[in-house]
Parts: structure tokens; C-alpha cells; sequence
């Protein structure tokens, strides 16, 4: 019995507009073991948003193959996907916008509870939810708040409590803590860490903040410009980043330490606009290292010795 | 060194249908000529609050209660509405806001915003002008600059809006530049391209920032003094080193420790146990003592001053 929950073959995600088109997910392949947390950094506009919108089908690819459980859900319809719903569950950015600001805590999460029939009765209802605000750290009556009255803090608490009413298997996090202050911020990501341990789910992050990436991935894939250039395990990663784009953008990130500043800019210019990126290695137009084959010949993602995957014209297994 | 800017015991509140808000209550602090002073807090700490009393730009339901801001001897406080437009903004003091995209108008060009700037300032013919804004925006090391000109704000990436709010700023000389929380919406790329002019700019021209932010990190990079306000108040000043290697007050203390860096284990984070009080009616005493572990009975009665501990290290608690 094989053990990876979600699989990812060439998924594209192209979108047309007024300008051409743009290649949002280019070629993404990806696998996901049970267990696991898996962590995607990259720059705004790289893919990240996208390319979780289209592993949970809210998106239709525009070519590849997603297998959830060693099932190809690339083509399900909506009714069946309503299985999938269950099963997969996400936590959106913006707690102050995710949650309907005319609903309470309970009619917020009495729907998913309702709509996948876990509980009908009332009863029964207002007892699992009990039980997620307790699991979440929050008291009972926070059931009959609206979202306004509610702390930033304790309103992604009830966007998580929300994604796990399902009892998922895997759950997707798109920048869970960005809009939180750093101390609340502590607080949600050891929840999250007791909640995984607790009940032995599957997570997949994406975030900007690659010191927090760092903290709760087992392992990692860095997005350029709609591709992973780089993908492996966290340590592996971390200590000896080897793509160019990858070591760049390590170094972009400031230390807390005012005896180690960034003397050198790390990465030179702009990302390219993904309706016409570079020919060749997309991030060749900003590589210290670019030559004659990264201008025309695109880099496949190959396996180092150390396990890593990367798409980089300097590595050869 | 000689102070640019000191501010004196500010008390400002917020009228509101609810009540009273006690945003600033007792700030003090002073910003040393050419230095980066870094004021950083969690939201609503009243950070972005005394950037904009500098400037009085404060909303009509805003009501100083007392205090001094002191500017080259003027108490700003005291200046009526015309002078500070004449003499102060921009030319004096100029400010950069969070967001460049809503800092800039749309509907016209760079070049059309630059100049509204610049006219204000000099007397100079539309070819002179171009000069000059092109000088400007070459400081911030923006690439193609005469094409730029012709460009539109949503045109342009948001590190570059950033910059040309910069340039635009230069464009006035001010001798004091606030910029609150300026980098929170770039990429970190671009963050790092971004602080590397700010640091070119205070290296070259002296430059005196009043730097706003929540991001202790960019804190490190860029700042040589800091003041770290807690609910409305400061509760510690202290140099950029000490902040990391000698935090004093319990806040500070937790707040260092929950700042995620390159080693940082989810373990070794500290939690603040609660959440940041409301300031309608805000805790008696000291505001942080409902979430502190060292808080004795005195905490909760007397409002602690800032004393000096050490050489130009400040803190206002009772334990200490």
C-alpha cells in the first residue's frame, strides 16, 4: 500500500488576459506522503495561491493529472468532488475576510457539519462544535459571537476550526498567520504542530515567510515564475541551498540581529511577468551564473544525490 | 549628538461612539540627527498614531490632550494648520506610507506627480524640472528612468512605486523622513533592494528616519535606536543591540522571543499569554500587567515611568 496521499503530474494552469496568456502553474509535479507537512515558498505572483486552487479542483487545470489517494480526481465532476471536499480542507490568508460577517461562530460552523451530514440533530451539532472550540483553545461562548467581536487571533482560530469540522485528511494552509501579529502568531503555529501530532494529519503550507516555511515544513519546494525549482528536505534545503534563485532568496530574508546585515543585494531586478517569462530558464534574465544554454534551453528537475530536486543547468546527477 | 525631534509626555485620544480611546498615553522620546530610530509594537500599539501627530494628520476625532513635540525648537503643537503645510511638511518632515499603490494618484504619470511635488519647492522652467526629477529618481536607483516617467502607477511593480515615493520625498530635502511600516507590502527580494537605498541614502545625506514597523528583523538591518511601545505607551527606548541582546521589560522580552529567525525552534518561542487590551478603558496601572508573569500588586496601581537603566537605555516597569 503505497503511502502518498496527493500526486501531481505536469499540472498547468494557464489564464487568459487581455495581454496574452499567463502561465500561472507551469509544469508543477509534486507528491505528498501522509504525514508529512509539506512547505512552498516563493514571491508574489509565482503560483503559490494557484497552484493549491487547482489541487483542490477549485480550479479546472488546464492540463496534468492531481491522484488524491491513488484516485485521478483531474476530471471529477462536482458532485463528485463533493467527497473531496471532505477530505481535503483549506485555511485561507485573511481571517477578517474569510469568515461571513453576518453569521456566528456556530452558524459558521454548523454548515460544513451539516452540509457532510457529520452531524444532523442539534444537539449533536452544538456538541462537535463545543468539541473544535475546545480543541482550538476557544471557550463556549465564543459560539454565539459574530466575527467582529472576535480578535484577529481568534478569528483564524475559528478559519482552522472551520477547514478540520470535516475531519480531513489533508489540509491546505495559504499564509495562515501573515495577518497576525508575531505573538499570536506563536500560538496558532503550536496549535497547529499539537493538532497534527494529535490526530496524524497531512498538511501543505504556502507562505512569503521563509523563516516560518522553515519552522514547520518536513520539506520544502521554492516557486519561480509557475515552476518548483527547487524541492527537498527541509535540512537539506536549509543548510546548502543550492538553486541560484533559492540561495538569493535565503539571503533576501533579514536575520534578527542587527551584527548581521545584508551587505550585498541578493537578487538583482524584478520577477518577469508570466504572460511572456524568458525563454530558456526563467530566472536566467537574474542569474549571476546564466549562460548560452539557460538562455534556450529550459532546465528539467533532476535528482542530486542528496535527494533533492532541482531545475538548474549547473547540476547534473 | 544633537536631537532632531523629541517629543515630550504625548497624550492623545480618539473620540468614538463607544466611548474614549486612550491611544498614545505619556510618549516620549527623542530622535537623534542622522540616526534610524525604529519605533516597532503588535497592531493598534499606536505606532502609525504618533508618526501621523508629528505630522498633524490625525482625523478630526483626534484630540491632543497635552504634551510637546519639539522640532528644532518649534513645538509642532503649537503651529496653526497653515504653517505646518507651508513649513513643515514635506520640506521639514515628509512621510512614505505602508502601501505605495493607494500613496499614488492613478489617473496621472509619474512625471505629472513629481513635478506637483517639485513646483511647490522651486522655480524652474518644464525642461528643468525634467532634470531634476530624473535626478531623483536616479538616487533610488530606479532602472530606466525616462521611460518611467511616462508610465502609470499600476504600470509599475510595488517595489518601484516605493522608490518613487522616495524619490518624490528627496525631491522636497526634508531633514526628517517617517516611514511607517514601508516595506510590509514588497516581496522580500525586494525588501532587501529596498532597505539597501534607504542605507545608501542615510550613508550619503545623513538622512534622519523615523522608521515604523512590526518586523523586528528589518528592525536589525536598518536601525540604530528603538522605542517599543506596548498599548498606547512606550515601555522601553534602548539601542538596536541591546533590543536583542539585553531586552529589559517582560514585553520586549516575550516580543524578541517570538520573532522567527534563521535557528528558531518552535519550542524555544515565547507566548504572550491574552491578547493586547482594548483602550477604552485600559488596565490600570501598567497596561501589560494582565499579561505579565513578573506583575506584583503595585503593577496594577501605579503607572511606572521610564528610567534610565543604562547609558540611553530606558525602561518603565515596576520590576526593574
Amino acid at each position: 500500500m503505497s503511502n502518498i496521499i496527493l500526486e501531481v503530474r505536469d499540472l498547468k494552469k494557464y489564464y487568459d488576459s487581455p495581454t496574452g496568456l499567463v502561465k500561472a502553474v507551469d509544469g508543477v509535479n509534486l507528491t505528498i506522503q501522509k504525514g508529512e507537512t509539506v512547505g512552498l515558498v516563493g514571491e508574489s505572483g509565482c503560483g503559490k495561491s494557484t497552484l493549491i486552487k487547482t489541487l483542490l479542483r477549485l480550479s479546472d487545470p488546464t492540463s496534468g493529472q492531481i491522484f488524491f489517494l491513488n484516485e485521478d480526481i483531474t476530471h471529477k465532476s462536482k458532485k463528485e468532488l463533493r467527497k473531496l471536499r471532505k477530505a481535503m480542507s483549506l485555511v485561507f490568508q485573511d481571517p477578517h475576510a474569510s469568515l461571513n460577517p453576518k453569521m456566528t461562530v456556530y452558524d459558521i460552523l454548523s454548515r460544513p457539519l451539516k452540509i457532510h451530514k457529520i452531524a444532523d440533530k442539534k444537539e449533536r451539532v452544538q456538541l462537535e462544535i463545543l468539541k473544535l472550540l475546545k480543541t482550538m483553545g476557544l471557550q463556549s461562548e465564543h459560539m454565539i459571537r459574530y466575527p467582529h467581536e472576535l480578535s484577529g487571533g481568534q478569528k483564524q482560530r475559528v478559519g482552522i476550526a472551520r477547514a478540520l469540522a470535516v475531519e480531513p485528511k489533508i489540509v491546505f494552509f495559504d499564509e495562515p498567520t501573515s495577518a497576525l501579529d508575531v505573538s499570536v502568531q506563536t500560538k496558532i503555529l503550536k496549535l497547529l504542530a499539537k493538532i497534527k501530532k494529535e490526530r496524524g494529519l497531512t498538511y501543505f503550507y504556502i507562505s512569503h515567510d521563509i523563516n516560518l516555511i522553515r519552522l514547520v515544513s518536513d520539506r520544502i519546494a521554492v516557486m519561480y515564475l509557475g515552476k518548483i525549482v527547487e524541492i527537498g528536505e527541509v535540512d537539506t534545503i536549509f543548510k546548502n541551498p543550492k538553486h541560484p534563485y533559492t540561495q538569493g532568496l535565503f539571503k533576501s530574508v533579514p536575520v534578527p540581529n542587527p551584527n548581521k546585515n545584508i551587505e550585498e543585494i541578493p537578487l538583482i531586478g524584478e520577477v518577469p511577468s508570466p504572460v511572456n517569462p524568458p525563454e530558456g530558464c526563467n530566472f536566467g534574465p537574474r542569474c549571476p551564473y546564466a549562460n548560452e544554454k539557460c538562455r534556450k534551453e529550459e532546465p528539467n528537475l533532476v535528482t542530486l544525490d542528496d535527494g533533492r530536486d532541482i531545475a538548474c543547468h549547473k547540476y547534473k546527477k | 549628538m544633537e536631537q532632531l525631534l523629541k517629543i515630550e509626555d504625548l497624550v492623545l485620544s480618539f473620540q468614538t461612539e463607544e466611548g474614549e480611546v486612550e491611544a498614545l498615553d505619556g510618549v516620549s522620546f527623542s530622535i537623534q540627527k542622522g540616526s534610524v530610530h525604529g519605533m516597532i509594537g503588535e497592531t493598534g500599539c499606536g505606532k502609525s498614531i504618533t508618526g501621523l501627530a508629528i505630522l498633524k494628520l490625525l482625523d478630526n476625532n483626534a484630540i491632543i490632550k497635552g504634551g510637546k513635540i519639539s522640532y528644532k525648537g518649534k513645538n509642532l503643537l503649537k503651529l496653526k494648520e497653515m504653517e505646518m503645510q507651508r513649513d513643515i511638511r514635506g520640506n521639514e518632515i515628509a512621510m512614505i506610507f505602508q502601501d505605495p499603490g493607494s500613496s499614488l494618484n492613478p489617473v496621472f504619470t509619474i512625471q505629472n506627480q513629481m513635478e506637483e511635488v517639485l513646483k511647490m519647492y522651486q522655480k524652474a522652467s518644464k525642461e528643468e524640472l525634467k532634470e531634476l526629477i530624473i535626478g531623483e529618481l536616479n538616487k533610488v536607483k530606479l532602472p530606466d528612468v525616462v521611460d518611467l516617467l511616462k508610465k502609470y502607477p499600476h504600470q509599475l511593480s510595488g517595489g518601484m512605486k516605493q522608490r518613487v515615493m522616495i524619490a518624490m520625498m528627496l525631491a522636497c530635502n526634508p531633514n526628517l523622513l517617517i516611514a511607517d511600516e514601508p516595506t510590509t507590502a514588497l516581496d522580500v527580494s525586494i525588501q532587501a533592494q529596498f532597505l539597501k537605498v534607504l542605507k545608501d541614502l542615510k550613508a550619503k545625506f545623513k538622512m534622519t528616519i523615523l522608521y515604523i514597523s512590526h518586523d523586528l528583523a528589518v528592525v536589525s538591518e536598518i536601525c540604530d535606536y528603538v522605542s517599543v511601545m506596548y498599548a498606547g505607551r512606550i515601555v522601553e527606548n534602548l539601542s538596536v543591540e541591546e533590543l536583542f541582546n539585553n531586552p529589559t521589560h517582560p514585553y520586549t522580552n516575550k516580543l524578541v522571543h517570538s520573532v522567527l529567525g534563521p535557528e528558531t525552534n518552535l519550542d524555544d518561542l515565547e507566548e504572550i499569554p491574552g491578547s493586547v487590551p482594548r483602550l477604552i478603558n485600559p488596565p490600570k496601572g501598567c497596561r501589560f500587567h494582565p499579561r505579565c508573569d513578573e506583575a506584583i500588586d503595585i503593577c496594577a496601581k501605579e503607572v511606572p515611568k521610564l528610567k534610565e537603566i543604562d547609558n540611553q537605555h530606558f525602561v518603565a516597569c515596576h520590576r526593574r
